[in-house]
């Protein structure tokens, strides 16, 4: 553990990384994760929006909270007989450029907001197709639209004096600041649903959450007990440990909170999720491991 | 000055939203009598169901809760269907649906998870509440059985019936069942025939 904290320190120091390059990083991270997930789902995206659809759009809109500003959307569509899939597969590919001059930042403000808009429209159609990754990829683009992250490693950095010294950010509007609080009310809550529910303190909560239908190896359920113990005392304790003083339970929280998600990443499939969580908390902590 | 009230207001909102959706998931998991907090969960719904903050929290992605994987947590539940000819023999049978990315089909999978908290409230709707709401929520459910199973059932021509089952895994207590790992029992939510 300590090795690993010493040498990505080493590292990310030779990267010299201040505050507008680490969120330029972000900007970049999130628009590559948004990209391959994005690459997935357009292989069966007919399956799940279009003309011939498993469930129809009004269906699958019906019990959702979008439902007020999409219909409008789909009626007017309809109206001028444009059809479902034709609509789905434009804003597709607009998804996707605007994703990708995000990511180069050429007038990254406003491709992150256009992006932002698609993926709204594009996911927000199929609600009942979501899951917590793809709220997080919507706050990630809000995140990105707010701050400053197109003003390194981007096209728009050539257009600016370059002379100019950045101000510092402001504490309470600085990304850094913004996903540290808000990881620390994610795991806090998901902590506290966790410690009331008894499964997750004997180990049966682990269990199923990863069964499926196919084949499982056995584990010692005192294993799973004390890998689901952990996950609530480590997540309860977040926001404390992430607003102490002290930097090296910080690096020891965030180590352990990557491996978290690297295993829910692997073992439960959410690859996409795993990796945007991950980005977040590295994103957050990096001063932990570059600054001595 | 603006920035600080700006942060304060965006992570209380999402703090409040986040705290009662926890409080609320405890509630329906004990069971417990939710009409004493009728008025504040109202109140809450008032200040946070506007049109101004519910626009925000969709542009923003903050409308939803953190405690999945929570409390009681989801076992992996799937649709069936089954497609059946004039005779009513098995044609054929899927859970699939023809999905070519595993990362898909768990997506589809997440409607299954849905329609079964669907199906639960169904079954436990308040007598005093609108009986028509219930019918209407049971039409739902028929109506999108119904959308699954013809989406497979237009593929094959001889299909002349078909049945949709949610069904969910019921996993074994690991402390109580020593082949928890191998142990498959299966439960069924709802199952609906129709005829095409």
């Amino acid at each position: 553990m300590k090795a690993l904290s010493l040498n990505s320190r080493s590292f990310l120091s030779d990267l010299n990384l201040d505050y507008l390059k680490i969120i330029a990083v972000f900007r970049i991270s999130v628009v590559l994760i948004a990209i391959i997930d994005f690459s997935s789902v357009l292989i069966d995206i007919n399956i799940l929006i279009s003309d011939n659809s498993i469930l129809p759009w009004e269906l699958g809109l019906l019990e959702s909270d979008y439902y007020v500003f999409l219909k409008p959307l789909y009626s007017y569509l309809i109206s001028k007989d444009i059809s479902i899939s034709f609509f789905i597969s434009a804003m597709s590919v607009f998804y996707i450029i605007t994703l990708v001059l995000s990511g180069v930042g050429f007038y990254t403000r406003k491709s992150i907001f256009l992006a932002l808009l698609a993926q709204l429209i594009i996911f927000r159609s199929i609600p009942n197709y979501n899951y917590g990754y793809d709220n997080f990829i919507t706050m990630s683009l809000f995140y990105c639209l707010i701050f400053p992250v197109g003003k390194e490693f981007s096209f728009d950095r050539r257009r600016r004096n370059t002379g100019q010294k950045e101000d510092e950010p402001v504490y309470f509007f600085s990304l850094i600041t913004f996903l540290r609080t808000h990881l620390s009310i994610v795991y806090f809550v998901s902590g506290i649903a966790k410690a009331v529910d008894i499964n997750w303190w004997n180990g049966n909560a682990i269990w199923r959450s990863v069964a499926t239908l196919g084949d499982f190896i056995y584990l010692d359920p005192f294993i799973l007990l004390i890998i689901s113990s952990l996950t609530v005392l480590m997540e309860m304790s977040y926001p404390f440990i992430a607003f102490s003083g002290i930097k090296k339970l910080r690096r020891i929280l965030i180590i352990h909170i990557i491996f978290m998600h690297i295993g829910i990443g692997v073992i439960l499939g959410l690859s996409s999720f795993a990796s945007i969580m991950i980005v977040w908390n590295v994103i957050a902590f990096y001063e932990d491991f570059v600054k001595k | 000055m603006k920035f600080k009230i700006y942060y304060f207001i965006h992570f209380g909102l999402i703090l409040i939203v986040s705290i009662t959706s926890v409080i609320n998931s405890f509630l329906d998991y004990n069971n417990f009598d939710k009409e004493k907090l009728t008025t504040l969960n109202l109140s809450i719904k008032r200040l946070l169901y506007n049109p101004v903050y519910h626009s925000y929290t969709i542009f923003t992605g903050t409308n939803t809760g953190y405690g999945f994987y929570g409390i009681n947590v989801a076992t992996y539940k799937y649709f069936s269907v089954e497609l059946y000819d004039s005779d009513k023999n098995l044609i054929r049978k899927t859970n699939t649906f023809g999905f070519r990315s595993q990362n898909n089909l768990a997506r589809f999978e997440v409607l299954a998870s849905k329609m079964a908290n669907f199906i639960v409230e169904n079954k436990n709707f308040p007598k005093t509440e609108d009986p028509k709401l219930l019918e209407t929520r049971q039409l739902y459910v028929t109506k999108v059985f119904k959308r699954i199973g013809l989406f497979e059932a237009e593929k094959t021509e001889a299909c002349k019936y078909y049945k949709v089952t949610l069904y969910t895994l019921m996993p074994s207590d690991i402390r109580e069942d020593k082949n928890y790992n191998s142990t498959k029992r299966i439960g069924a939510y709802e199952s609906i025939e129709f005829e095409l």
